[in-house]
Parts: structure tokens; sequence; C-alpha cells
């Protein structure tokens, strides 16, 4: 398995006045092709703070963020953007649908960005992303018109809109029940297992980060273990 | 297919159909009131101005000269200080030398002239009098030069010829006098002649200053009733083209010595009253658009703060901040177009209203107030509804480019 993301002594310090705090303190860690990985530790441990580095959300302080060995900092934010509408996919603790599309229109609202595609197509391949998270009955209803758990699998769907290469999850069955949470993660589980997308999921649920293949722990914004799972 | 934006836009005016439709209206209202009230302010100045170049001759020249000429001492000491105390300023005979030249000259260049003698005149009848202008007119070539054949509402034109004593008035003068065609009225002249005139013709302009204070003769009626023979103090010409009235004043001025004064100098204060009234009109009904902008600016301005969740996921999806801008942008956009459309027709339609309004003071009673309804105001009118519902959402929508999609994803988890 390749390296597709590496950092080097990453960081983000907020300061604001004579106020400073790190979110993110000197990480060096990297994510292979394929991999599913879970970051987890208490919270306010920086862990989301970290997640946003990787997806090009926020800029670091210090340190480089490699993605398929190509330096990030010196970007762009339309390059950014770029970047992270090609080869990124969010799902995040709470879903995030456009209240005023259809379901089949939120999973389409990626592709229609990137528009490569016919509007057939879209809707085709918007069809079998619906299927492939189980929900493909629900295609036309409004997103209020979903539970919880629906909701979760139509952002997942979304967030596979552009087949991108990374996947990451910030707490993304922290509003689930336990049935529902395990459902997500297999889901999670399988795109890197069958379709060789990098997965990383901030979670605070142990239970759940043992299923994944490795395990990393945070504390502080520091990482204070790199692979849990494998060790254990 | 359709792009994002406009999607993503149209997703969130169709779900606020009730603020949608009256921030429409709002600029439908402004786009209809500056088409009808301007438009109206516009009809009636075209129709005076009409009424002014029709009655009046387009450049007058007169027997003065703009600047008084220098006097002998002035002349023989040039650029001293002169203060000549007791002296007898020279004081030159009165009218236009050579004024059969100018008018013949004018004559081979194919442009309408006549001459007039203008002096002033005190009418009396039974007791009411008033104190005019009388002009010695040419009966033939009048009515080469001013409308005044036409405006006549009874007698003619030629009676000046065949009845020496004369006089044609206003229908205002007339009412003023109680007097009526054929009646006598008694004559004095500032030269201190006192006779009697008939009149043979009434005219109506519709200017109230020519149909209450100008009266005409025949040239050389009026030549003696000022005891001022063979004088003429006023050529009074009427242009093919009345565009160029200025330019041809000026170059008859500078060729002949005497003051020709376009229809545009003569009347200047009515024509500056008409610039203080469209720009009084032109202000309101734009104040009218500006308003309908801040209804649209509330309204967006709203939307960007209920959507911060979907303006911080689009970002995170990888649409850039200009591409959220777009959005409101063309929520704006799309509400000054419809409501432009909207507006063109309220204005079409108050437009057909106001001119089935009689014209209040008006001698015709089927003459109803015009409204002038050229494409232009329109255009214009779009225009500006476009142009401010555009500002009103890009300023909210610079906002929303600016959101930091963080504080949204943070703060939700
Ligand atoms: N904008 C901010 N201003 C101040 N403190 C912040 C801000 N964002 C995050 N933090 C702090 O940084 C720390 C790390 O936050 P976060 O990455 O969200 O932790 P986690 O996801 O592990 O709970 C927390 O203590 C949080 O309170
Ligand atoms: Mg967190």
């Amino acid at each position: 398995m390749s390296i597709v993301l590496e950092t080097i002594n990453l960081s983000r310090i907020l300061q604001e006045g004579d106020l400073k705090v790190t979110l993110v303190d000197n990480i060096n860690l990297q994510l292979a092709s394929g991999e599913f990985t879970a970051i987890t530790g208490p919270s306010g441990s920086g862990k989301s703070s970290l997640l946003y580095l990787l997806g090009l959300l926020d800029s670091p302080t210090q340190g480089d963020l490699l993605i398929n060995g190509q330096s990030t900092t010196q970007l762009s934010e339309e390059e950014r953007a770029w970047i992270r509408l090609n080869s990124f996919g969010f799902v995040f603790q709470f879903h995030f649908l456009l209240a005023e599309l259809t379901v089949l229109e939120n999973v389409m609202v990626p592709m229609r960005q990137l528009g490569k595609l016919t509007r057939q197509v879209m809707g085709k391949r918007a069809l079998e992303l619906l299927a492939a998270v189980g929900i493909a009955d629900q295609s036309y209803k409004r997103p209020a018109q979903l539970s919880g758990g629906q909701r979760q699998r139509v952002a997942i769907a979304r967030a596979l809109a552009n087949d991108p290469q990374f996947i990451f999850a910030d707490e993304p069955t922290g509003a689930l029940d336990t049935k529902n949470a395990n459902a997500v993660f297999d889901l999670l589980a399988g795109l890197a297992r069958d379709q060789g997308k990098t997965v990383a999921v901030v979670t605070h649920d142990e239970n759940l980060a043992s299923k994944t293949w490795r395990r990393l722990r945070m504390e502080d914004g520091r990482l204070i273990d790199n692979n849990l799972n494998k060790a254990a | 297919m359709i792009p994002l934006s406009l999607l993503i836009s149209w997703s969130h005016l169709i779900v606020r159909k009730r603020q949608t439709l009256a921030s429409v209206l709002g600029v439908a209202m402004g786009v209809g009131f500056f088409i009808s009230v301007s438009g109206m302010m516009k009809g009636f100045h075209d129709f005076f101005r009409t009424q002014i170049i029709e009655s009046n001759a387009h450049i007058v020249i007169s027997d003065e000269v703009r600047h008084p000429p220098r006097q002998p001492a002035e002349l023989t000491y040039q650029n001293a200080a002169i203060q000549v105390k007791r002296a007898f300023p020279q004081e030159p005979v009165r009218g236009i030398l050579g004024a059969s030249t100018i008018i013949d000259s004018l004559h081979q260049q194919g442009i309408a002239a006549a001459p007039v003698l203008r002096g002033q005149v005190l009418l009396r009848r039974s007791g009411r009098d008033a104190a005019v202008s009388m002009l010695g007119i040419d009966p033939d070539i009048e009515g080469t030069v001013t409308t005044l054949p036409e405006d006549l509402i009874a007698g003619s034109l030629n009676a000046l010829n065949s009845v020496p004593d004369g006089i044609i008035i206003g229908n205002l003068l007339a009412e003023k006098l109680g007097a009526s065609l054929g009646d006598s009225l008694i004559a004095a002249t500032p030269a201190g002649i006192i006779t009697n005139l008939k009149i043979v013709g009434v005219f109506r302009t519709g200017l109230n200053q020519l149909d209450e204070g100008q009266t005409y003769v025949h040239l050389v009626k009026q030549q003696s009733l000022q005891n001022r023979p063979r004088v003429i103090n006023e050529i009074r010409i009427r242009l093919p083209d009345v565009a160029q009235s200025i330019p041809v004043a000026s170059s008859l001025e500078t060729r002949w010595g005497y003051k020709a004064a376009p229809w545009e100098e003569t009347n200047s204060r009515v024509l500056a009253v008409f610039q203080i009234q469209n720009l009084i009109i032109y202000s309101t009904v734009s104040a009218i658009l500006i308003v309908a902008g801040f209804g649209i600016f509330n309204i967006i301005s709203t939307v960007v703060l209920e959507k911060s969740r979907d303006i911080a996921i689009l970002r995170s999806i990888g649409l850039n901040s200009s591409n959220i801008s777009n959005i409101f942008v063309i929520e704006g956009t799309v509400v000054g177009f419809l409501g432009s459309l909207m507006g063109w027709i309220i204005g079409y339609g108050l437009s057909w209203g106001i001119e089935q309004i009689p014209a209040p003071g008006a001698s015709d009673p089927t003459q109803t107030l015009i409204v002038d309804g050229s494409l232009d105001r329109y255009l214009l009118a779009g225009a500006l509804a476009v142009i401010t519902s555009i500002l009103a959402g890009w300023l909210p929508a610079r906002k929303a480019a600016r959101l930091n999609p963080l504080l949204i994803v943070r703060g939700a988890t």
C-alpha cells in the first residue's frame, strides 16, 4: 500500500491577541491508500482540528501536508476548493443536507459543481449511490422526511458523489443510535476495503474505533499513539 | 443543465414565495412608477416645448447688443482708469439698421424671416385697461415664422391689410377687457398717440404669456403709432430644423452684430423649470427603486444568515467563495429581472390610465394628459432596477463568501 497523505511537523496554533491556543501540535502522520483509520482521543484533544487540516478546510500555521506527494501549503483558496471537490468527501456529525432539495438532488450537488457528467448520468449515478447506502427508495423525498440514520446515509452518498480518493468523517455516528452507528461505520469500512479509498474517521466511541484497522490517539493536540489496533 | 448556483438560488426563492413575491412587487412598483411618472413629465414637457417652438420664432434678432459700445473717452484713453463726470453718453438711434438686407440675406439661404416693430401699448375698453406688448407685423409673411394664422380662433390675419386700424389680440386679453371680435379699443402708446383700434382677430396659443400679453397690428400702423417711421427692432426667424437654433443664432450674431436669441434663450426660465421638475421627478422615482433595493437587501441578508450551514457544507464540498457569492447575487438579479418585467407591464398600464385623464386647464375638453412611452424609458427603468437589485444581492453575498465554514462545522460537532 502506497502513502497518499503525509504530514510533516504539522501544527495549527490559534492566536487571538495574547491568547495562544495550540489546536494541533507538531504531528507527523502517514495514511496509505485503502486504509481505514480512526482518530480517537478525549473531547477537546484536537481530533476535529487535525481532520480539517487533512481535509484542506483549514491551513496549518507550521509544517506541511503532502497529498499524493504534492505539498499543499502554497495552494490558493481556489486550488484547495478544487482538490476538495475532486478528491475529498466529507461527512460531519450533522448531515448538512440542503433542505430545499430532494435527496437525489442533494447527492447530485458535488457532481453539478464538478460538471463533468450529463444530467442523465448524474441522476443515474446518484441513484446507484443511494442504493449502495440502502435508501434508494427515499430518493425523491426531502431531507426533513427522513430519519437521522437515513440522512447520514444520504450525506455519505453525497460524499461519494465525485468518487473521491479520500473520505474524512468527523463523528459521523455521534447523533445516531447504536444500530445505525454500526451500519454507518460498516459502510465506511466497505469503502476502504472494497473501493480502496483512504478513510479517516474521528470518533470518541472506542468500541467503534476498535473495528478499524488502525487507531490513532490524540491528547492536547499531540499524536500519542500511531497504531493502537495493530499493537493490540 | 441548470448550473448549481442557479438551482440553489432558485430553491431559496421558491421556498420563500411570499417574501420573494413582495420584493419582486417592490421592484415592479418602482419600475412602473418610474416609467409612468417620468413619462408623464416628459410628455408634458414635450407638449409645452412644441407649443413654445410653434408659437414663437426660433430665433429673434433684436436691436440690442450684448455689450454696450464703449464711450469716446474710453476709446481715446485705452486701459486708463477714467471717470467722466457730466458727460452725455452716446445714445445710438434704436432699431436694426439694414434690417431688409438681413432679411433678404436670410431668405436667400432659404430661412424664413419677418420684420417686427415691438413696442408698448395701453389698451382700454369701458374702464378696463391692460398694458401689453404690441407687435407690428407684415401679415403676408408672418405665417412663415410663427403659427399665428393657425392660432386664430376668430377673424383673420389678412384683415390687418384691409382694416388699417385692425388689431389682433389673445383670447385671455379679450376676456380681461371684455371685448370680442369687431369691438373697438382705445390704444395709447409711449409716443403719446391715442387712437381707436378695432379687433379683427383673436388668437389662442395655450401659452398665457402670449394669450394675455401680446397683440398684433400692421407693421406700418405700428411704426406710426410708435412714431418710429421705417424702424424695425426685431427680425423673427423660423428655421427648417429647430435643432440648429443655437449655432445659427450665434453665427447670425457674429455676422450682423445684433443680439440674436435662439428660443432656448428667450425661454430659458421655462427650460430651467423643466430641469428642476426633471430633477425632482427622477430623484423621487429613483428613490422608490432604492427602497425596493433595501427590501431585497433585507431578504437576501436573512437568507444568508439562515443558510450559513448550507454555505459551510457547500464550501467543504468544494465550492469556492465566488461560487458562494454567485448564489446570492443571482437571487438579487432574478428578483431584479422579474420585477422589471412586471414593472414594465405596470408602467404600461399606469401610462394608459394617465392618458385617459383630461388635461387640467386645457381649453380643448378632449385633450388628455400625454405620457411619453418611448422604449428608452422602459430600458432605463429596467436597467436601474436590475443594477439596484444586483447591488442589493451583492452586499450580503460578499458576507456569505467571507463566512468561515469551520465556525459552522466545528460549532455543530
Ligand atoms: N476557534 C477556536 N477558538 C478557540 N479555541 C478553539 C477554537 N476551535 C477549537 N478550539 C479549541 O481547540 C481544542 C481542540 O478542539 P477540537 O479539534 O474540536 O477537539 P475535538 O474534536 O478533539 O473535540 C478544544 O479545546 C477547543 O475548545
Ligand atoms: Mg470534534
